[in-house]
């Protein structure tokens, strides 16, 4: 393994290959030492209406100090491209970032991304001069079509939002990476530290998750976990795994067993 | 396939199961094509005496008589809107939770709800509802015995939700605009197409004081973040967000669908008519 293994999107460097998501957490000191045991940079948020029957209140975004963290946006809650556009644009003013985690979501119940209107939210987004990572289905072929439009990852997602499958698609997952020429972001899905370790082994750039660590028992220790997850499978992607075999292969020289 | 709400003011039929079951079919169809021809929005089909079987002819005689030009909406009966391939499901009060309901349908597929006062409140557990439908509003023949909640309590319902609330109850062509006046996205009627003379009238003389009222409303209150807020007058951003209590910093404004430069606040005029949504992050994946 090279001694520099960087991480770069859009010609951005990351020193963490695990993103978090800010969804779900309990209350605001589980997120804040979760964050900082996963020693995550890029930390997403959502954008939404402000409450007006509580326009001041604090949420647990105001507890973290931004200062330390990329904050980047995502589109939830937009069903359509035209919505994804709106919310991304709404979330660029909001968070003064033009880097856009885009998900075009139609249906609740599944929660599966939209390929045909994530295509066309990225074509606009693109030529607004968006950075846009855009989550999608495992499809190969969508991917290398979001790449040759310019987006700056593909996130696929290893099985539905929050479900904690793992990886239900490791087929698709090892196309994508064997013909990315951008970063390859697991997003979605991941329910533990194995998952991330085996995403990161099969040669994704990196992991986004946020359930897993959110509603764990322990936040923080399995926030930690994950990281270590994510740093073992790369370690691991890197070090060239040996091939399986139908049959065993002795570690210990038999020819010169005492017998 | 996905169903979109109408745009506001809209118009809902509910209908009367007796006028609407067995030989009367034909009937209601024929009035349903009138009604649609004549504007209205969406039909909502509830046929609670009739046996499964029967109401599902019904729906079915609806989803052929509105033609795609009406929204159908199937009282309490997920199971019939499914099998009708209808639009939609209304909840009655008392019906399936939403998120239970939803579950039951295809993906696309409209759900409603019915509040009633004094539990009208929207609960917790919209998540997954389309609309709300509010009553009753003013004193009806339908609902003999209930006290009207009135005018007020259904601004304050409205104010209570982001989502698009339709007032029934006693609504007629001249009390339909003083709902949207106050705050509703529609209204929803029985006896006013009913039991009209003739449907297309009624149909067109409600669709009518609804506009009037989408104007009165429009001349005095904002839409803000899908709610009606009222303004006296014009107002300038900076106060409108104090009046919010709104920190300017954490949040982004759209005015009718364009995006507020912070450095353009203080020059930037919020009026009655106009659309505007206030964003901030929260937390997400």
């Amino acid at each position: 393994m090279s001694a520099d293994d960087a991480f770069v999107i859009a010609g951005r460097r990351f020193g963490s290959r695990l993103m978090v998501g800010t969804g779900k957490y309990r209350d605001a000191a589980e997120m804040r030492v979760a964050l900082e045991a996963s020693g995550a940079e890029v930390v997403t948020v959502a954008i939404g209406r402000l409450n007006l029957d509580r326009p001041g209140e604090r949420t647990l975004l105001d507890e973290i100090d931004w200062s330390r963290y990329f904050v980047l946006p995502n589109t939830a809650g937009a069903r359509t491209a035209e919505e994804a556009v709106r919310i991304a644009r709404l979330g660029r003013a909001v968070t003064g970032s033009d880097w856009v985690k885009l998900e075009v979501i139609p249906d609740p119940t599944y929660l599966l991304p939209d390929p045909v209107d994530t295509l066309e939210a990225a074509r606009e987004l693109l030529d607004e001069g968006f950075v846009v990572l855009p989550y999608i289905h495992a499809d190969p072929v969508l991917a290398k079509r979001l790449e040759a439009m310019g987006t700056a990852t593909v996130m696929p997602l290893g099985s539905p939002i929050g479900s904690g499958q793992g990886l239900r698609n490791r087929a698709s997952i090892e196309l994508i990476v064997a013909q990315a020429g951008v970063p390859v972001v697991v997003d979605a899905g991941i329910g533990s530290a194995a998952d991330a370790a085996e995403a990161m082994e099969l040669g994704a750039d990196a992991c986004l998750v946020n359930t897993a660590i959110a509603q764990a028992r322990d936040p923080e220790l399995m926030a930690h976990a994950i990281r270590l997850g994510v740093e073992a499978g790369r370690k691991a992607y890197h070090a060239g795994r040996i091939p399986v075999r139908a049959h065993a292969s002795a570690s210990s020289p038999l020819e010169r067993a005492v017998r | 396939m996905s169903h979109r709400l109408p745009a506001a003011p809209w118009l809902m039929w509910v209908t009367d199961g007796r006028l609407a079951g067995g030989s009367g079919g034909g009937v209601f169809a024929d009035a349903l094509a009138e009604a649609a021809g004549a504007g209205l929005d969406a039909v909502q089909v509830r046929a609670r005496d009739l046996p499964a079987g029967a109401s599902l002819e019904l729906v079915r005689t609806a989803v052929s008589a509105a033609g795609g030009r009406a929204l159908v909406l199937v009282n309490d009966r997920a199971d019939i809107a499914m099998a009708a391939r209808a639009d939609g499901v209304h909840l009655p009060a008392a019906g399936l939770p939403p998120a239970a309901c939803r579950q039951l349908l295809r993906p696309g597929m409209l759900l409603g709800r019915s509040i009633h006062p004094p539990e009208a409140e929207p609960r917790g557990d919209d998540r997954g509802v389309d609309y709300l439908v509010f009553g009753t509003v003013y004193a009806t023949a339908s609902k003999p015995g209930i006290v009207p909640a009135g005018v007020e309590a259904l601004t304050a319902a409205c104010r209570a939700t982001a989502l698009p609330v339709l007032a029934i109850g006693g609504v007629t062509a001249a009390n339909a605009a003083d709902c949207v006046a106050a705050g509703a996205a529609g209204c929803a009627v029985q006896s006013a197409i009913g039991s009209a003379a003739k449907v297309s009238v009624a149909v067109a003389e409600l669709k009518a004081a609804l506009r009037s009222g989408w104007e009165r409303r429009a001349a005095t209150a904002c839409t803000l973040n899908g709610r009606p807020y009222r303004l006296d007058g014009s107002l300038l951003l900076p106060e409108l967000l104090a009046r919010l209590g709104a920190d300017p910093r954490s949040v982004a404004v759209e005015l009718n669908g364009n995006i507020v430069d912070r450095r353009a606040y203080a020059l930037t005029a919020v009026r009655p008519g106009d659309r505007l949504e206030v964003v901030r992050a929260l937390g997400g994946g």
